[in-house]
């Protein structure tokens, strides 16, 4: 039988209640700071990824 | 580009430019832990709010983010032009602005319903709970259908407290 419980809907679904409730004791201006320098982390992370992945290509080709 | 979301949301509340926060940030702010690369905003777009929004955006070289050009906003729409929606990118981050959101209704109907928060002496408007969760399975998308429960078991836990 599919819960009508939203919080076992969403635990089904794989969301961590447990980070919400991290999250629900913050005031909304630390929620924003701390996803703000989350996305700041993701973004630089692409950026590495994206030159490392370029000066492999520069350096097989180079081999080559 | 580095984005600078309150930078941003505190730019536009400065020049008096009236909005309402939506989608993914209002989720965040809400208590969602998912990470959206964008703000989006709902207001109307007349022709007067475009010149605010213009004069708010031009320090951080807005554009058209959809044009294959990436037409600048500085210049495009023509002075006078009413508009729908605008996607843009800056140099502090993506905002759209949306006349209306799928589901709930236009900037005076989610204005209504949405949630006052006073933050560093300035006072945002919010997309209410009940109305983002509407929006997010309006728009049905799997990703949004996931936000939605993540919002259903904020607002239950909200019930509990």
């Amino acid at each position: 039988m599919t819960s009508s419980n939203p919080l076992e809907i969403a635990a089904q679904a794989g969301i961590d209640l447990d980070l919400l409730d991290t999250n629900l004791a913050l005031s909304v201006a630390e929620r924003w700071r701390q996803h703000d320098a989350a996305l700041a982390f993701i973004l630089k992370l692409e950026a590495a990824k994206r030159d490392h992945d370029a000066r492999l290509q520069s350096a097989t080709c180079q081999a080559h | 580009m580095t984005p600078d979301f309150s930078q941003l949301l505190a730019r536009l509340i400065d020049t008096g430019f009236e909005f309402v926060i939506v989608r993914g940030y209002a989720a965040v702010a809400h208590g969602s832990a998912q990470v959206t690369r964008d703000i989006d905003i709902c207001a109307v777009l007349t022709s007067e709010n475009v010149e605010t929004l213009r004069k708010a955006l031009a320090p951080w070289r807005p554009k058209h983010r959809l044009t294959p050009q990436r037409l600048s906003f500085v210049d495009v729409p023509s002075v006078g032009t009413r508009e729908e929606n605008l996607y843009l990118e800056t140099d502090v981050g993506v905002v759209d602005i949306l006349s209306s959101i799928l589901g709930v209704g236009d900037f005076e109907r989610l204005k209504s319903r949405a949630e006052k928060l006073e933050i560093e002496g300035r006072v945002h408007w919010l997309i209410s709970l009940e109305d983002l969760i509407v929006a997010k399975e309006a728009l049905g998308r799997e990703k949004d259908l996931l936000t939605a429960k993540e919002l259903r078991a904020i607002a239950a836990k909200r019930n509990q407290s």
